[in-house]
């Protein structure tokens, strides 16, 4: 009766099983499984809009399967080495193949003709290094055909007045509608800006002139009258037409040293002239002043006066601010300096979103775009590349070093003291924030001032300051190692050994003595005990701790991003920095970032998955197999 | 194995890697907290010292952006001090009328606003910490025992699932996480980043072993016997039964929420909201390079909460890791 009555509250209580589990399953469909479900949505369409973070939030909205956007543009990063290179600048160059393109002075493309262009970067500084990329044009590229200005009003009349032309492109379609414009001065003169803006200057006509940009050079004219610029027969502003720049020297070769720049304006009465009453006030024109870096360094003030910075060759520029935008150039030549002039070493050039082709209809989106697209881009692989180099430098070190200090931590024969000191002071790193002491170790390693390089001069390893986070270790059959991976490797092994150390200790403190007795008994040595003893029960720990050392190792943020974010290089760049980087910063690219989010998902699922099952423990697994199969067979006979 | 010269030997050479690796733990923290009482120059000399300098109040001013600034009075006047004012050269300044002049009075004011404020963030992280604390553990400790208590029809098939969710990588739900999140409008809020906590699959699969194995079940039937609701005996029996493991794995939760950088990072905008390992990422540039010290200094005003925690529960946490209770990487 008793036992009636248990059961019957039991089927009444059971109620309360599902009740108490709510909150949690509720908490993982919402915060968990809709997330998950939401990335691999994302990852298989295209997604459009952006998400300001830090600000104004604007619209993202969320569309299956469209057509990619096509276009006739790409825009061509490049990537320079050492980071702290005096002249980082590089001049764009288009080498067309069986395509054509052009390319502006910010490396943004645009395609003229279908087929491949080379585009080409090649580094400003007289180092000669230079970096190609193929792209390839594919789609229909609607040609220019003419261009009208068709503007109604042609006069201006007032004083520095301005008017806008309007220029109509046909046919309408033309894959590129940009163009630029020129003012041809006839009897007068004018000023147009890059948005077909004309500035009066002098009375007169002038003419106006559009032209595409796409190779077809399809131009349009347009003639202007001007009136009303002089008063009393005084033009109010006469601009520079030319702009030389002069100095007592060409060099500068004392350190640090100072060189006073002029400039010479022609014609002499260049400027702007105001008349009240009997007065006529000339102001003269005036000019910014700005170094352009070859080889050497240098920066300029105000008013003209250069200080050198590293020795090569600089340009100094003065460029009128009136509106001209006339130039004058003179080359000077620094040396003495003790700032050495640092070339650059390396560059390299890629395009948004790695990708190689410009494709003018764009193109339609198949389920598996993005996961190919960031399979194939060059960056994620590097990424996927660093990640595991790092995991693997921090791992297989961390699981010896363990393994030895559990070991010995644990033999009874040794009696060590203090080991509880010790694993306090070891585990220590691993409850620090690791963006801390990614910032931390940065500042650690900082040129010229830091630390290790204080240490490194003083125990007499190098004479100077070297950057250690740019450097490169070695470099054994083509496969760069570079300094801060070994540092960011060493970082993750420092925080972690400790815990590591700990989890094995505990999992000997498991294995039952007698094992050790019997291994004892048969005069096993303590190597030889470690080896088919300890190691062996310790395989569960083991895993344990190898699982989640790679599902750690394959999601590693905090350091690389805090210690250097990825570079030099994007030698430190992991696939989690990638993921971020995609989706949070730049073109927040979403999809690349979830199909990169689940790319990885998948790897970590099956490395693990291998992991497990290559370390099952086929004996127990086998005798569970037998026991299942003889209960089968009794309760078959039953 | 018998001890002998061979063991005495080995011993030796293990103490003095455990030493090495002692330093090793320590040194980094060490070189900052000097560097964070030096001045610049000082550390420009000599970044590696351990003698520590008398600039600690300097590098604070300069972290927290205090500039010193005259005293006025109502009308706006500046007020002298009794210091006199001296000249490059070590003489006495003379005004006028030949009589010495007295430097202003001066005080420090918060006049900067720098970005990095290590108060804000202790605030913030200590806020969104406790709560996850709570629920995880809360939820965590109810779910188990619902496995646990009970005999229902789903349960080993939670269970089992719970596992597999164990093995979810957390970066792989992110992005999903962080568009749900922006749609909600629930960026710059601390609930995005409390809530999940709900739902840890880690700590119910530890509190259930823990359950297993020091939970009488006799009590809850004696509890029911008494007429008390289930329910509340979760609350007033349980609970306090399950103590001890709460409170180790309390720390881990409680430190794994405070270091987490990925998710705040993404979630929280604005600057009054952010936490501690956002906030470090502010300690670059502008300042912080030509005023070293102060670098080091909100480097260590980052650092110090976790190694008073640290040291005062520092037993628990070795003990805690020994049975199992470990983030992943």
């Amino acid at each position: 009766m008793k036992k009636e009555r248990k059961l019957a509250k039991r089927i009444n209580y059971a109620k309360y099983g599902y009740i108490f589990s709510i909150p949690f399953v509720l908490a993982f469909l919402v915060f968990q499984l809709y997330p998950l479900v939401f990335t691999t949505a994302i990852g298989f369409t295209n997604m459009q809009g952006s998400v300001m973070l830090g600000s104004g939030l604007s619209e993202a909205t969320f569309t299956w399967n469209t057509v990619v956007d096509g276009g006739s543009e790409l825009q061509m990063h490049s990537d320079v080495s050492p980071e702290y290179a005096t002249n980082r600048s590089v001049t764009w160059e288009v080498i067309p193949g069986t395509g054509n393109a052009i390319i502006n002075a910010n490396g943004l493309l645009t395609a003229i003709d279908n087929g491949a262009v080379t585009v080409r970067a090649m580094a400003n500084d007289d180092s000669g290094v230079y970096d190609e990329f193929e792209i390839n044009i594919l789609g229909h590229i609607e040609p220019v055909r003419a261009i009208n200005l068709a503007n109604s009003t042609r006069t201006i009349t007032s004083v520095g007045g301005t008017l806008r032309i309007n220029a109509e492109i046909y046919p309408e379609n033309a894959t590129t509608q940009s163009i630029v414009w020129e003012i041809i001065p006839g009897t007068g003169n004018a000023f147009i800006n890059a948005t077909g803006l004309v500035t009066a200057v002098a009375d007169g006509t002038v003419t106006v002139r559009a032209t595409s940009i796409d190779g077809t050079n399809v131009s349009a004219e347009l003639e202007l009258t001007i009136s009303g610029q002089t008063t009393n027969g005084l033009t109010p502003f006469v601009p520079v037409s030319e702009i030389s720049v002069v100095s007592e020297s060409a060099e500068i070769y004392t350190d640090n040293g100072i060189l006073q720049l002029s400039m010479e304006v022609y014609p002499a009465d260049a400027g702007r002239y105001n008349v009240s009453g009997e007065n006529i006030r000339h102001t003269p024109p005036t000019a910014r002043w700005e170094v352009i870096s070859k080889t050497g360094d240098a920066r300029i003030s105000n008013q003209g006066q250069m200080t050198a910075l590293a020795n090569g060759i600089v340009i100094v520029r003065a460029t009128a601010t009136d509106g001209s935008e006339v130039f004058g150039e003179k080359e000077i030549t620094i040396s003495g300096q003790d700032e050495p002039s640092v070339p650059i070493a390396e560059l390299t050039i890629s395009s948004a979103n790695d990708s190689t082709v410009i494709s003018i209809e764009g193109h339609t989106l198949r389920p598996l775009h993005y996961f190919n697209d960031v399979l194939n881009s060059p960056l994620f692989r590097t990424a996927l590349r660093n990640t595991i180099f790092i995991w693997l430098m921090n791992f297989i070190p961390q699981i010896v070093l363990a393994l030895a200090l559990a070991a010995w931590f644990t033999n009874s024969m040794m009696k060590l003291k203090c080991v509880g000191f010790f694993k306090i002071m070891f585990y220590m790193p691993n409850i620090i924030t690791a963006a801390s002491i990614a910032l931390l170790f940065n500042t650690l390693f900082g040129h010229p001032i830091g630390p290790v390089n204080d240490f490194l001069m003083r125990v007499g390893f190098t004479g100077e300051s070297i950057n250690i986070m740019v450097g490169i270790f070695a470099e054994p059959f083509g496969f760069r190692i570079f300094n801060a991976q070994l540092i960011v490797a060493f970082i993750q092994f420092w925080m972690w050994y400790g815990v590591t150390m700990i989890i094995l200790i505990a999992g000997i403190m498991g294995i039952s003595p007698s094992l050790f007795e019997s291994a004892a008994i048969d005069g096993a040595s303590h190597f030889k005990t470690f080896i088919h003893v300890t190691l062996p029960s310790l395989r569960t720990v083991v895993v344990y701790v190898l699982v989640t050392s790679f599902v750690g190792g394959m999601q590693m943020f905090d350091i690389p991003r805090l210690f250097n974010n990825g570079q030099p290089h994007n030698s430190t760049l992991t696939t989690s920095l990638f993921i971020f980087h995609q989706a949070f910063e730049g073109a927040q690219r979403f999809n690349r970032a979830a199909a990169a989010s689940m790319i990885m998902f998948v790897i970590i699922c099956v490395v693990s998955s291998i992991l497990f099952f290559v370390t099952r423990d086929r004996d127990a697994a086998q005798l569970r197999r037998e026991y299942k199969a003889r209960e089968r067979a009794r309760r078959a006979s039953e | 194995m018998k001890p002998g010269a061979g063991t005495k030997i080995a011993r030796i050479l293990i103490y003095f890697l455990c030493i090495v690796l002692t330093v090793l733990s320590v040194l980094p923290f060490i070189i900052m907290f000097v560097n964070s009482t030096r001045s610049t120059p000082q550390i420009q000399q000599n970044a590696l010292s351990f003698r520590p300098s008398d600039y600690l109040m300097d590098n604070y001013r300069h972290m927290m952006g205090y500039v010193e600034v005259p005293v006025l009075d109502a009308r706006g006047n500046e007020i002298p001090s009794d210091q006199r004012l001296y000249n490059a050269h070590g003489e006495p300044v003379l005004d006028a009328n030949g009589e010495y002049v007295f430097r202003p009075l001066m005080q420090y004011e918060r006049i900067i606003e720098r970005a990095f404020n290590p108060y804000v963030g202790f605030k913030n992280s200590l806020l969104i910490s406790i709560g996850v604390t709570i629920l995880a553990l809360y939820f965590s400790s109810l779910t188990a025992y619902a496995n646990v208590a009970y005999q229902w029809r789903f349960k080993n098939a939670l269970f089992a699932f719970i596992l597999f969710v164990m093995m979810i990588p957390t970066q792989v739900t992110v992005i999903g996480y962080f568009q749900f999140v922006f749609r909600m409008g629930g960026t710059n809020a601390y609930w995005p980043l409390i809530l999940p906590a709900i739902a840890s699959p880690t700590l119910v699969f530890f509190m259930r072993q823990y359950m297993i194995a020091s939970l009488p079940l006799d009590l809850v039937e004696a509890a029911r016997i008494d007429g008390a609701k289930e329910f509340s005996t979760f609350n007033r029996i349980v609970l306090p039964l399950l103590k001890p493991a709460v409170a180790t794995q309390a720390i881990f939760v409680f430190v794994g929420s405070w270091n987490n950088l990925f998710l705040p990072s993404i979630l929280l905008t604005s600057n009054e909201k952010r936490t501690m390992p956002v906030m470090v990422q502010l300690l670059r540039g502008d300042i912080y390079d030509t005023v070293l010290g102060a670098q080091y200094l909100g480097l260590a005003m980052t650092i110090l909460p976790l190694f008073v925690v640290y040291f005062i529960f520092s037993k628990y946490i070795i003990a805690g890791v020994a049975i199992g209770g470990v983030k992943d990487e």
